[in-house]
């Protein structure tokens, strides 16, 4: 018996869910929710393959999108090469009070589907289509089902009838397929490199990035963050690189100040020149197959030996498997790169992670000269951030977003 | 995955994944189908009588979110640990399943006093068949809460990591395997090479059965 390495076959699986696509559409129209992002733009592509003019794109428009977002990627996918056929909807009011006083990542998530898929439902009577097609992958049914996340596009996997519900059947094309999987079928379809090899962006967008509960101010200062983000650590190697916002604001907690003396111990440092803080947000973890929506810790070393540590990711890497592994509520740990005023009500988390398929990650080893630069420009552009960290939390046990 | 027995010897060795609803276990799938094998999920619930059906070579048991020492998961996996007892043919038991493995046949499982979530380093202690390859040690990505106290008869340790003693174990009596740590992610080094081991586990031993 030989065993021969039957590695991903774009090319077949582009040609059978082609087919696949018609036939279930047969002579149907279909209506399908795309972000600018390689998962929706693939599916789009591969519908519109298969149905031609029975396609209509539709781009929500949440207002937790990156500045500029929806006018970018409709100029992206309307160009002549894809010429996918594109509508915007403004649903920033609705999706705003949908999210409300809401706290909790759960909850906020769960606002988020339900507003996401009544403004879907709308529009697809509207147009008079039954069909919704989404490009839900492999990770976000899984997580979803396993009780981790609840992802904005998954449904029927956990029992909820779309029909009955809101009145389409839902098509998803690339349902078992892995981030890498998605890109080599892009690559494959020739879909721009922009996007075939764009960082994920969440389906609930910066919503998830906002942690706890949602301000105008604190969401404009996630913008501004994650544009500054994007663009100063574009070639630090990672899959994905972005900021949070937290609020500036400490939980008293036993655990303080245990962690405190594990970190002195830990780094050979003295208690004095250690900091801990334990947030009052809280962050989605995943321990042992469990979820657990944990503490976060910021560990603040004096300004003297900080640099030292920042360059030592290895030493950090450790620090955070210790204080993780070793404290079950806690999901988080954060290294404290740079402080504005102690007064100012927000923080910002940099997170940078390598990964291939989005289900572990480790953090990316970023130079300390880029991190400070990175946290300056930020300081710089924002004035209501007392402190930016960098997150040094693998998967597991922190998931990749904050919420 | 249907195939006349006669004709085993000329097609991919079949080794289904029993879901034990981890998050991990799909990519089991994955990893065996890119090695070459025939591979699928199959639930909690298969029999032998399925498993024969389908023409299994082996079976890959998956991680999961239950603690084994607990009535509910216990009787949740109540099926598979009724054919870990039962199969002859090569097993692979992961996370949840490598802590039920030792349940099953005899030895203990509790909650660990150091868990490990995310980035560690294996010791390989016995490179066998397994773990050929991957000694003296290698990084590994591990998540768990509980873990093998104590090991069944007839079972030997093959590899152990700083704050879990057990995190591979054979039986000296036939070919079963536990892992503790996740082979089947990305960041776990060798784990590709423990997969590939495992086929060539799988394919002597089909070979031996005739």
């Amino acid at each position: 018996m030989t065993v021969q390495r039957s590695e991903f076959d774009a090319e077949a699986f582009v040609k059978s869910q082609i087919d696949e696509i018609a036939q279930r559409l047969h002579g149907e129209r279909a209506i399908i929710a795309i972000s600018g992002g390689v998962d929706s733009t693939t599916c789009a592509a591969l519908a519109h393959k298969a149905v031609g003019k029975n396609l209509l794109c539709i781009f929500i428009d949440t207002g937790f999108m990156r500045l500029d977002e929806p006018r970018k990627v409709k100029a992206l996918l309307s160009k002549r090469h894809l010429a996918l056929p594109i509508r915007i909807v403004g649903a920033q009011k609705r999706f705003m009070e949908a999210i409300g006083q809401n706290e909790d990542a759960e909850e906020k998530r769960k606002a988020f589907r339900e507003t996401f898929y009544k403004t879907l439902s709308e529009t697809a009577k509207k147009e008079d289509s039954r069909f919704l097609i989404q490009g839900t992958i492999a990770p976000d049914w899984i997580e979803t089902k396993g009780g981790i996340k609840t992802q904005h596009n998954v449904l029927e996997q956990i029992g909820i009838n779309a029909q009955e519900r809101y009145g389409f059947t839902i098509i998803e094309p690339i349902a078992n397929l892995y981030k890498d999987q998605v890109r080599a079928v892009a690559r494959y379809m020739d879909i721009p490199r922009e996007i075939s090899e764009r960082q994920p962006f969440p389906g609930p967008g910066l919503l998830v990035r906002c942690i706890g509960r949602v301000e105008p101010s604190k969401l404009k200062t996630l913008k501004q963050s994650t544009q500054i983000v994007e663009k100063l650590l574009a070639t630090t190697g990672g899959q994905q690189f972005f900021a949070a916002v937290l609020d500036n604001a400490t939980a008293d907690h036993p655990a303080k100040e245990p962690l405190q003396k594990q970190v002195s111990e830990f780094l050979k440092i003295q208690s004095t020149e250690v900091k801990v803080n334990i947030l009052q947000n809280k962050a989605t973890g995943v321990k042992g197959d469990v979820r657990v929506y944990g503490r976060i810790a910021s560990v603040s070393i004096s300004k003297e030996k900080r640099e030292v540590y920042g360059w030592l990711i290895e030493k950090l890497r450790e620090l955070q498997f210790r204080l993780t592994s070793g404290n079950p509520e806690f999901t988080r740990i954060l290294y404290t790169i740079k402080e504005g005023k102690e007064s100012d009500p927000y923080d910002v988390a940099i997170r940078a992670i390598e990964t291939r398929d989005f289900m572990t990650a480790d953090i990316v080893a970023i130079p300390w000269a880029i991190l400070t630069a990175t946290a300056k420009e930020i300081l710089k552009k924002c004035s209501n951030i007392a402190h930016v960290y960098y997150d040094l939390t693998s998967k597991p046990p922190a998931t990749i977003e904050f919420e | 995955m249907k195939h006349n027995d006669s004709l085993v010897a000329v097609l991919k060795p079949v080794v289904p994944v029993v879901n034990v609803k981890g998050q991990y276990n799909h990519l089991i799938v994955r990893m065996l189908t890119e090695l070459g094998a025939e591979s699928s999920l199959v639930p909690l619930s298969i029999s032998m009588d399925e498993l024969e059906e389908i023409g299994f070579n082996g079976v890959v048991a998956g991680g999961g979110p239950q603690s084994v020492y607990e009535k509910n998961s216990r009787r949740e996996l109540g099926n598979l640990e009724r054919l870990l007892k039962e199969i002859s043919k090569p097993v692979l038991c992961i996370c949840v399943s490598h802590q039920l493995l030792a349940e099953a046949l005899g030895g203990r499982t509790g909650p660990a006093k150091k868990p490990e979530y995310g980035r560690i380093t294996v010791h390989v202690d016995e490179e066998d068949e397994i773990l050929r390859g991957t000694g003296p040690s290698f990084t590994a990505w591990a998540s768990h809460n509980d873990e093998v106290i104590r090991m069944p008869d007839r079972f030997e340790r093959l590899a152990r990591s700083q704050r879990c003693k057990v995190e591979a174990m054979r039986s000296r009596n036939k070919p079963i395997y536990g892992i503790q740590f996740h082979p089947e992610v990305w960041h776990t080094t060798k784990g590709r090479t423990i997969f590939r081991n495992l086929i060539e586990i799988v394919e002597r031993n089909a070979a031996s059965r005739g």
